[in-house]
């Protein structure tokens, strides 16, 4: 479509705004409620433009172009509107800053407090610099104010990771729209005229109301009125450092502002963040190890890299085979899980294992055919949550998720019931399919074995109508299984089944940032292997990068405290480092340059932003490999020098990385040569009864707040927080039953588990289960009783 | 149960309420209005259930009820005072009228007593502009009221 914005000719697909297409042209127009990527709303009216044809003066950020349109931006009748618009609307923002003879020398002359009277708004804003306000008075050539500041002082909100001053804000409503925009709807506008604001329901704390503190609302916010408290007042960063989020596996990408050689805040650079990347990467400053950790008389004591290096080089040879073993993650880069796998491989005759699988997906390309999704990813990997919400995906869930309300079609089973209905499926999906298509089904090992366990489901058994299961299926055929990475592994094989069934493509969704990179590394094969010989003592040592199984346990706790030689290697003393003989202090994912693999096999680049508080992980891993290799004492020092020297770490070597890395757009999954196995179904044993009274079905789940172990996130003083507000949920009809108010305190007993919490009740759960956020999921049956 | 008497006034009657509504969102007003007609004010805990109802967010259903003055968020007191702001209450004594009453009951306009016995609001007019300043107590009209009868009012109620 063509039009004519101030005399310059436009092309700009059907249903542009005026204003986005005169971005196009370069051409600015000034404006404070709009922004990308949010619904327009036309608030601010400081858009206006002047169409041919068109009576009075239309916002250009909710007008559609049309064909021949003529649009004049910048006539003078305009200006003086939007510089009118834009008194009144400072009117009820302090602006001192921006019309103060003394602004922007500010921070250079300070020989009083204020250069203004605050009552006419000079005051300290954490936005300075970074203001649209200050943006938009340069634009319209606002040059004073002559309306008196109305509106009284209102107080300063403190929220974890954000302060929110109602003084400051302009009600543009972006932070409205941009909460509904990921399903938040966590604030509103409330009141009306003067008295106008933006908020919770009953000015209720953000972290009561569900807000799952993704920071959009920070990111739009034009004005100092939403700004994050860490580092508030450190003005500008020196430089902004593009890099890819450390935590779970939708890799986002994000620009770290860097100031003074740290940390300031994260940019999202077009991404979704969650919490985790958008306000969780102050770890990387906290209580860090810097110097190595060597056991001595039952104490840990600092020691340098030599001896350090030298100790575990000398401990490790004595170890070979399954004697030793070597545990990472997908948290660490492609080049450190490489170092790792080398150093396992040839110095220690033993293999690098990682509890960690990620299957090879395209998340554009599976969001295009019909989704079945288990699990809550919402709290396991937010952004391919909202990927997959758009899609309006079947979903199986007992837990009235945000991705269960905008489902296509709800499957509400009892916990636990998951294999039950995934079998279901697929048993109507085989009974389903045309007789060719039978026959090359059958000829998949296992097949057998499989049709067979089909024969013991029951329908009575499975909490899902067979209506329903039938509906299901006719909506799958030839979709995608995706599961979160904390469902349980027979759900995870009950979902290839399925897939395989529905002729699809399963998506294992990865925990970890690199559990792509991991997989291709085949380091999950192998775990459980390694887990089991360290669970019977056959294994008597083992070197631990990048994850901490003593925290996720407490039976590994007791394992790795068993252990004769223990290394540890990782950013924190952490609970399995506590134990360990030699502590080995790593450099942080912002400290590095490395590589993780995206899903679709993408080499995602990990850059270095601030100065090395350690040595990497490659760096140490490659350093013990060439002492442990050359072996001879002479060696020693010059392998060390030649690591030390050997700055540009190693590229991926492995062939099958390689070869991922070269493709160029990831080939479509074959079902048949993905998933070649049908594994036979060991069904859980779920209680199938209905829960007696003063007892119930408990379900733990994952928790966006508290990543993985925890290692990181605990270290994140305001998830700290978070976690130790969360409760219990509990379905209103329960909770009249047990007479059970909500915010009440009760303890669950369920097994050898008790938890103590505050209660919430809410329509989220059914009736009879009970919900927490634990670290693994998990449905089992538990007991309430009351606080006395 | 605290939230009985809401639950009741909004799970029962919402289906009736609801019919004729293309939506959901579009029957917030109307429900809104049921409760306050049922309860006399629209509790926290009514919000919560009509926003749950309703499958809005509470924060939506808040801003709305806080949007029309008709909306009550706080429990009206026994005795409902009402004082006329209206230009020739104003200009006869009215907003003293107020601030004397409100110092009285040390409560602000839109507020209830602490003990439940007296709330007081504003009305833009009362429609007996002649007999100002006017004051409506409990739905009773009083015209010409000064501080002293205005306090023998109250004073005189059961």
């Amino acid at each position: 479509m063509r039009l004519l914005i101030n005399e310059i000719e436009v092309d700009a697909p059907p249903g542009t705004t005026i204003k986005d297409a005169a971005k196009l042209a370069r051409i600015r127009i000034p404006g404070l409620c709009d922004y990308p990527g949010i619904e327009h709303y036309g608030g601010c009216r400081l858009c206006l433009v002047e169409v041919e044809g068109m009576r009075g003066y239309p916002s250009s950020c909710t007008l559609p172009i049309s064909e021949g349109m003529k649009v004049k931006t910048d006539t003078s009748a305009l200006r003086e509107l939007r510089k009118n618009i834009l008194e009144l609307l400072l009117s009820e923002h302090p602006c001192g800053c921006l019309f103060c003879e003394r602004a922007g020398k500010c921070d250079e002359i300070r020989e009083g407090m204020r250069k203004v009277p605050e009552t006419v708004g000079c005051r300290y804003c954490p936005k300075d610099h970074r203001c649209e306000l200050q943006e938009t008075v340069a634009l319209v050539g606002l040059e004073k104010i002559e309306l008196c500041r109305l509106g009284s002082h209102k107080e300063v909100m403190r929220s974890p990771f954000f302060d929110r001053d109602p003084n400051l804000c302009i009600l543009c409503g972006r932070c409205v729209r941009a909460c509904d925009e990921r399903s938040g709807g966590v604030v509103s506008f409330h009141f009306r005229g003067f008295d106008a604001g933006i908020g919770t329901a009953f000015e209720k704390p953000l972290e009561d109301v569900g807000c799952r503190f993704c920071g959009a609302c920070v990111d739009v916010c034009p004005t100092g009125a939403l700004v994050e408290r860490a580092n508030k007042w450190a003005g500008l960063p020196e430089k902004i450092v593009e890099t890819t989020c450390p935590f779970c596996s939708c890799n986002c990408k994000i620009g770290l502002e860097i100031k003074n050689d740290k940390i300031l805040r994260t940019r999202t650079t077009g991404s979704k963040l969650c919490v985790r990347g958008r306000f969780a990467l102050e770890f990387v400053h906290h209580q860090r190890l810097t110097r190595p950790l060597i056991r001595k008389d039952g104490e840990l004591v600092e020691a340098d890299w030599k001896e350090a290096l030298a100790f575990v080089a000398e401990k490790l040879s004595g170890y070979k085979g399954r004697d030793v073993a070597m545990l990472v993650s997908g948290v660490l880069t492609n080049e450190a899980l490489t170092a790792a796998k080398t150093l396992a491989e040839q110095a220690m005759d033993s293999r690098a294992v990682a509890e960690d699988y990620s299957s090879r997906y395209n998340l554009d390309e599976i969001v295009k055919g019909p989704l079945l999704v288990v699990g809550d990813l919402s709290e396991t990997n937010p952004a391919t949550e909202l990927a997959v919400r758009a899609a309006k995906p079947v979903v199986l869930s007992p837990i009235k998720t945000l991705l269960a309300k905008n489902a296509s079609l709800w499957l509400r089973e009892r916990p636990g019931d998951e294999v039950l209905v995934l079998t279901a499926i697929a048993k109507v999906a085989i009974s389903a399919l045309a007789d060719q298509d039978r026959k090359s089904l059958e000829k998949v090992e296992g097949y057998s074995e499989f049709s067979k366990s089909l024969d013991l489901l029951k329908k009575d058994d499975i909490s899902i109508s067979p209506s329903e299961i039938g509906k299901a299926t006719r909506a799958l055929s030839r979709g995608t299984v995706v599961v979160s990475p904390d469902s349980d592994l027979e759900i995870k094989k009950a979902a290839g089944n399925l897939a395989l069934a529905l002729g699809g493509k399963l998506c294992l969704v990865g925990r970890n940032c690199n559990s792509r990179g991991s997989s291709i590394l085949g380091l999950s094969r192998g775990f459980e292997d390694t887990m089991h010989s360290l669970q019977s003592g056959r294994t008597k040592a083992a070197y631990i990068v990048g994850c901490n199984p003593a925290r996720a346990s407490a039976r590994m706790a007791e394992i790795l405290s068993n252990l004769e030689f223990l290394v540890v290697q990782d950013l924190f003393l952490t609970e399995s480092a506590r134990l360990a003989d030699v502590v080995l202090p790593a450099a942080s994912f912002a400290e590095i340059d490395g590589t993780f693999t995206s899903t679709d096999g993408r080499m995602l680049p990990l850059k270095a932003a601030i100065k090395a508080r350690s040595k990497s992980d490659v760096q140490i891993l490659s350093d013990l490999l060439s002492i442990m290799k050359d072996g001879t004492k002479e060696n020693k020092a010059e392998a060390e020098l030649k690591a030390d020297n050997s700055q540009s770490s190693p590229k991926a070597s492995q062939p099958e990385m390689q070869r991922e890395a070269a493709g160029e757009s990831p080939e479509p999954v074959k079902t048949r040569a993905q998933a070649n196995e049908f594994i036979i179904l060991s069904f859980l044993p779920v209680k199938l009864q209905s829960a007696p009274r003063d007892s119930c079905q408990l379900v733990v789940g994952p928790r966006l707040f508290e990543f993985g172990s925890g290692t990181r996130t605990s270290r994140v003083h305001d998830l700290l927080y978070l976690n130790k507000k969360r409760k219990v949920e509990i379905n209103p009809e329960d909770g009249r039953d047990l007479e059970i108010a909500d915010g009440e305190a009760i303890t669950l007993e369920s097994g050898e588990k008790i938890i103590n919490r505050a209660v919430r009740i809410s329509r989220r759960v059914p009736k009879g289960v009970m919900h927490v956020c634990g670290r693994k999921s998990e449905a089992v049956s538990a007991e309430v009783k009351r606080d006395v | 149960m605290k939230n009985k008497a809401a639950k009741e006034a909004t799970e029962d009657e919402v289906q009736e309420i609801l019919k004729g509504f293309p939506s959901g969102k579009g029957a917030t007003i109307p429900l809104l209005q049921k409760v306050q007609a049922e309860n006399g004010y629209i509790s926290a805990e009514a919000v919560r259930e009509v926003a749950d109802f309703l499958e809005l967010p509470e924060s939506e259903v808040y801003g709305i009820a806080t949007f029309y003055s008709e909306f009550k968020l706080i429990k009206p007191g026994r005795h409902h005072i009402k004082i006329c702001m209206g230009t020739s209450c104003y200009l006869g004594g009215g907003k003293e009228l107020l601030d004397h009453l409100s110092r009285e009951l040390e409560i602000l306009p839109g507020r209830t007593t602490e003990d439940g016995e007296f709330s007081l609001e504003t009305v833009a007019c009362l429609g007996c502009c002649s007999k100002s300043p006017v004051m409506s107590v409990d739905g009773r009209i009083f015209g010409g009221v000064s501080l002293s009868s205005a306090d023998n009012i109250l004073a005189h109620l059961d």
